[in-house]
């Protein structure tokens, strides 16, 4: 990554051309992206559900209604009839309604003075009042048309248009509702009230409000956004910086979805928010080092050479991180998650190298040259400085509180977060009062609710035309109508039982299924197959109740599903099949599917995070710590949607995902930094203040702007990008103080080593084979315990350590030559003691026991050694036992031989005599 | 004007043609098809396939009993012999000249006669594509015959006639705005029946095939199709026998006969 920028920085022009082919390619593919909301992509691929689903439409139609809505006080005058018929033609001349059903198209059988009337409701547009009138009468007391085709009081009608189940092609769905409304407007002038109710429109709804919100909110959260980067960050390359590489960014994105044929979905529509959230902060990040550097006086080009010195790595880490841990989502089934995961995964794979390329070279020509506004923000500043403190104090003396404080919040949270609803409420996603709740309300109160579903019941060949057979699913039937929610129930016992009351004269007592065998197959003489084929199939083995209802809930939708599952077990004997079907069925699955989504989705990062952390810092333990301030926000976050009641739906599934997105990002920041400083200063203390020194004002100023940013979509009309937008707000706080508090205290409990220092480490052959400290290792394992030293340079001629002074520090020497001498104080006089070389090891003793050094170090070339000391040992005791049991063993030994020699050259001293 | 000459030149053997059969008009074509092809009593008992949008297919076995009383009083008795689960099912029909037809229905299931409603003769028939009204016998008087263009059907010359129901109270009454017969021009048979409904949109199209002369002037298909277009469902028949002049008793034609069930043997 540090090569990327270095490169981009000194090769301006080849960037911008290759940025620009990019943007050439994007553009060309931009406008080849369709939307897709549609009902099938929400569903899992080959669910079982959904077979059983085109299975049952396949027999019995689709369950897709849309009911136009029809009210006027003088509907049933013969003007208004005409009217109405001319409407109901207009409907059936739309391509793909299978079916329109209206006062005129039923049929209704009836007992008249003794004859049976076979003929339909209304062949004809009545002439007069009291022929329309009687047509009045007999649509209200028709069991099946009441409250289906015609209110109680009989002042509105329905007109059931029954649509072609094209549930994966959305954007026909929608053509439809609008084909529906032209005609509407037609004959609009005619009628008190006309609408449409039903999928098409409330798709097309949810469209028209979705794309009306992005292209209002989005910029505005944008606006918001630049604004406070500006302001905190001081400068408007802070604002400037994120919005190009961003935009860039978002832009490749959609032009490879147009490239590849992906579809925009209402969770991909989150990808340019993701983009903006992780590239604001990556940017940030690069700014803020830039910065830094100029503030020591460097000139832009060193300062971008200081900045990717400092967040190269962090950059390249978090964006394998977030790359990876996006990607893992797309093992799943679901094709709308593996849509989202996909496009935004891609975007998080060209947002770091378009920022590793773009950075540069746009501060390379349009970096501010100074650090400014220093005076005129003295009290951000202090402020700043009094936060640092304040986290440094709390962080390191109250080190276990912390811990305990922000361990239980998450923990109760989580716990109160297993309870959050699971509820895709398609009404609930629009505000009280919005076109679409007015018009389900006003058809609510005088007809049966436009949502349906089936109850399929199956046999065997003839099932359906055994009277007692029929007589358990009327009582069934029976059952559900006794429910609340149900407002109307259709099926073919219906028929029967119509026609067995209107021929015995009309006479109620009737009004049940006849008992008498073969008396079902002779009412079937009088039926139209096409009144009772979306009920029963011709081999009557097979039959459906209608359900209509007004139940928009998902989560409601599961818990009448169960009840009913319980109640047709208990009616019907075991023999029969009973399934319960239809699109907002499937919409209840997908809901959970929704869910489970996610929690496979957190999974998933969750485990991708840990993979790679555990990897580049080399240690699980580190892995398992960087985790903790991820998944902090996330269940705190579940905790607010239990307490505030906010379920899981298709805007809020996805703001988990992104907390983790931007979690990790400053987690690796600081873990990284601190690491960096860690190597410099080998003392925790120091290395975390100057750790969260550098990084609370980009990290503060980027969770407060997008924070703000996202909360900008609480202006939105459509529920969801309202709940996403002040989650998402919410969950930036929680991230921040995860990073800020949890980072830091579990910080001073580990000491890190990244992958990449290991893998750029280069040791002397002297080193690795030569020294007794590392005997019997192996040299990755020597590399890690070079790298948790603290690196010490010695000029040639210079002491490394002097005599006398106070030492608790051991010292290997990893480069140069180094003479270990003596100085007599009272002759003034030198003795070279020995030689050291790459792989030896000196103040060992002073290491176990502290205490004045016995003798000079000097280098006699420019030297490069690793010091040791005590407090270093205890921390890979910690988190390295192994190397630390294999270290402390080869440090035995050799103060073992040293203890040997020395009552060697003690006994020899006493044989010759001879001073040392 | 050489194009006009032309233009004359054609059209005068299209006009000859067409005048030369226009003499006779609509009106007379049907009656002279009543005059051959009405029989005093008749006994057909027909196989009928009614096959639905799926293919799904349903066999029918009907026995018909036709008998002319003359001054316009027709009987009929449609009794359904297969499938065996509706074996007795009957329609008893009494066709007045001037007042409304008199219709009984019989399950045996119910042990019943159900007198039906004359409104219900636009409705289908025990589940076919003819209704009520396509099984009575032609009332000239009630519809206005168009003679159209001529046209051949099968290789042979059709009169083409559109039919219109005479009044506003005749179209309410009958299940068609109008329809359009191809009849036979040498044996005045019809071949195919156009039927429009309301909105003047096409319902569906009945086809007679296998002409056979029965009895004298009368001919008889012995074969039909009706391809429904609107319910996407065909009715076929095929005649298995067929009695005409045959002797029918009145008594046949009665409630007290279908009630003690000696229609089913």
């Amino acid at each position: 990554m540090r090569r990327i920028i270095l490169w981009s920085q000194a090769h301006p022009v080849w960037v911008i051309a290759i940025l620009l082919a990019g943007s050439v390619a994007a553009f060309l593919n931009i406008g080849k992206i369709r939307i897709d909301n549609s009902i099938e992509n929400m569903m899992i691929d080959g669910d079982p559900a959904k077979i059983v689903y085109q299975e049952t439409i396949e027999k019995f139609g689709s369950d897709d209604i849309t009911v136009v809505f029809v009210k006027d006080p003088d509907l049933f005058t013969p003007d208004k009839l005409a009217v109405l018929r001319d409407l109901a033609y207009d409907l059936e001349d739309i391509e793909g309604i299978e079916k329109v059903e209206s006062l005129f198209s039923v049929s209704n059988i009836r007992n008249e003075d003794g004859f049976l009337n076979t003929s339909n409701l209304m062949d004809w547009v009545p002439e007069t009042i009291e022929e329309a009138t009687l047509v009045q009468t007999y649509a209200r007391e028709n069991d099946i048309l009441s409250q289906a085709l015609i209110a109680p009081d009989g002042k509105a009608t329905a007109i059931n248009l029954y649509i072609e189940p094209r549930l994966d092609e959305y954007e026909w769905i929608l053509g439809m509702a609008d084909k529906v409304e032209e005609v509407l407007n037609k004959h609009r002038e005619h009628f008190d009230t006309l609408f449409q109710i039903g999928n098409p429109y409330n798709l097309n709804y949810q469209d028209r409000v979705i794309k009306s919100d992005v292209s209002r909110i989005f910029p505005l959260s944008a606006l918001v956004l630049i604004i406070l980067l500006i302001a905190t960050m001081r400068s408007p390359s802070a604002a400037v910086l994120p919005l190009l590489t961003a935009g860039l960014s978002i832009f490749y994105t959609m032009g490879f979805i147009g490239f590849i044929g992906l579809p925009f979905t209402v969770l991909t529509i989150i990808v340019p928010s993701l983009l903006l959230v992780i590239g604001a902060t990556e940017d940030t990040h690069i700014l803020s080092e830039y910065l830094h550097g100029i503030k020591e006086g460097k000139t832009r080009d060193d300062s971008i050479d200081y900045m990717s010195n400092k967040v190269g790595t962090a950059i390249m880490l978090t964006a394998i991180t977030t790359f990876f841990g996006f990607l893992s989502i797309t093992i799943n089934n679901i094709s709308v998650l593996r849509q989202f995961a996909i496009t935004a995964s891609f975007g998080l794979f060209v947002n770091p190298i378009v920022t590793a390329m773009l950075a540069p070279v746009y501060l390379k020509y349009f970096g501010p040259r100074k650090a400014r506004g220093k005076k005129t923000t003295g009290m951000v500043d202090s402020l700043l400085d009094r936060l640092t403190v304040l986290i440094l104090n709390l962080t390191q003396d109250h080190n276990r509180t912390v811990l305990a404080v922000c361990l239980g919040l998450a923990i109760v949270a989580a716990g109160f977060g297993l309870q959050v609803e699971v509820d895709s409420n398609t009404i609930g996603f629009y505000k009280e009062g919005s076109t679409i709740r007015q018009r389900i309300e006003t058809l609510h109160q005088d007809l049966a609710g436009s949502v349906t579903f089936y109850l399929r019941v199956t046999g065997m060949s003839g099932d359906f035309l055994k009277p007692e057979n029929l007589a358990l699913v009327d009582d069934l039937q029976k059952q559900i109508d006794s429910y609340d929610w149900s407002d109307k129930t259709i099926s073919f016992p219906n028929y029967i039982k119509l026609l067995h009351r209107e021929m015995n004269e009309g006479n109620p007592d009737f009004y049940h299924v006849p008992e008498e065998e073969g008396s079902i197959d002779e009412y079937l003489l009088f039926l139209r197959p096409e009144d009772i084929e979306r009920y029963v199939t011709p081999e009557f083995d097979d039959l459906v109740i209608l359900v209509r209802h007004n139940v928009y809930s998902s989560s409601q939708l599961a818990s009448i599903l169960e009840d009913l599952e319980d109640a047709a077990a208990q009616v019907l004997p075991p023999r029969f099949q009973v399934q319960l079907t239809g699109q907002n069925v499937l919409l209840q699955n997908s809901a959970d599917v929704l869910a489970r989504g996610q929690v496979m989705g957190i999974f998933l990062i969750t485990l991708v995070i840990f993979l790679i952390m555990s990897l580049l810092f080399m240690n699980v333990t580190a892995g398992f710590y960087s985790l903790i301030p991820n998944l902090f926000p996330v269940a705190l976050l579940f905790g607010v949607m239990t307490l505030f009641k906010v379920p899981i739906n298709t805007g809020t599934c996805m703001v988990a995902v992104i907390a983790i997105g931007i979690a990790v990002d400053d987690t690796v920041h600081i873990m990284t930094r601190y690491h960096k400083e860690m190597r410099q200063l080998q003392d925790q203390k120091k290395s975390l203040a100057v750790c969260i020194n550098a990084e609370l004002l980009p990290v503060l100023s980027t969770s407060i702007s997008l924070g703000l940013g996202f909360a900008a979509f609480a202006f939105s009309s459509y529920v969801p990008i309202i709940q996403f937008g002040v989650l998402a707000a919410v969950v930036m706080i929680f991230a921040l103080v995860g990073d800020f508090f949890l980072v830091p205290t579990l910080l001073a409990r580990t000491q890190l080593i990244t992958l990449w220092d290991v893998v750029g480490l280069h040791l002397k052959k002297l080193v690795t084979t030569g020294s007794p400290l590392f005997e019997g290792m192996k040299p990755r394992e020597i590399k890690k315990i070079v790298l948790l030293g603290k690196m010490e340079d010695i000029p040639a001629g210079h002491l490394g350590v002097t005599q006398g002074d106070h030492g608790k520090t051991m010292f290997l020497i990893l480069e140069g030559k180094a003479t270990v001498f003596v100085t007599d104080e009272k002759r003034g006089r030198e003795t070279v003691l020995t030689q050291l070389k790459p792989g030896d090891i000196f103040g060992e003793v002073a290491l176990v026991n502290p205490g004045p050094r016995s003798a000079n170090i000097r280098a006699k070339t420019d030297v490069k050694c690793i010091e040791i000391d005590w407090d270093g040992l205890d921390r890979m005791r910690r988190f390295y036992p192994r190397l630390s049991v294999n270290l402390m063993t080869n440090l035995s030994k050799i103060l073992g031989n040293r203890l040997a020699s020395a009552a060697d050259i003690i006994s020899t001293a006493e044989v010759d005599r001879e001073p040392l | 004007m050489k194009l006009r000459i032309a233009a004359f030149l054609v059209l005068i053997p299209c006009l000859s043609f067409s005048l030369a059969f226009s003499q006779m008009t609509g009106r007379q074509v049907m009656e002279e098809q009543k005059k051959r092809h009405d029989v005093k009593s008749e006994l057909t008992v027909d196989i009928m396939l009614l096959v639905d949008r799926n293919n799904k297919q349903e066999q029918r076995t009907m026995k018909t009993y036709h008998k002319d009383l003359g001054g316009g009083e027709n009987r009929s008795l449609v009794v359904f012999e297969e499938p065996a689960k509706v074996k007795g099912t009957a329609m008893l029909t009494w066709e007045h000249n001037e007042a409304d037809d008199d219709q009984w229905l019989y399950l045996p299931s119910q042990k019943k006669m159900r007198r039906i409603a004359a409104a219900s003769k636009k409705s289908y028939f025990m589940g076919t594509d003819l209704t009520y009204e396509d099984m009575e016998s032609e009332d000239i008087d009630e519809y206005n015959y168009t003679m159209l263009d001529p046209e051949a059907v099968d290789g042979q010359d059709c009169y083409v006639l559109e039919a219109v129901p005479v009044d506003q109270a005749k179209l309410r009454a009958s299940g068609y705005s109008k329809r359009k017969l191809w009849v036979r021009q040498d044996i005045f048979y019809t071949v195919k029946i156009e039927f429009f409904d309301q909105r003047g949109r096409q319902i569906k199209t009945q086809t007679n095939l296998e002409l056979e002369q029965a009895k004298g002037t009368a001919w008889r298909a012995k074969k039909s199709m009706v391809d429904n277009i609107t319910r996407k469902h065909k009715t076929l028949t095929a005649v298995k026998s067929q009695q005409i002049g045959v002797k029918l008793d009145d008594a046949i034609f009665t409630e007290r006969y279908i009630l003690s069930e000696r229609h089913i043997q």
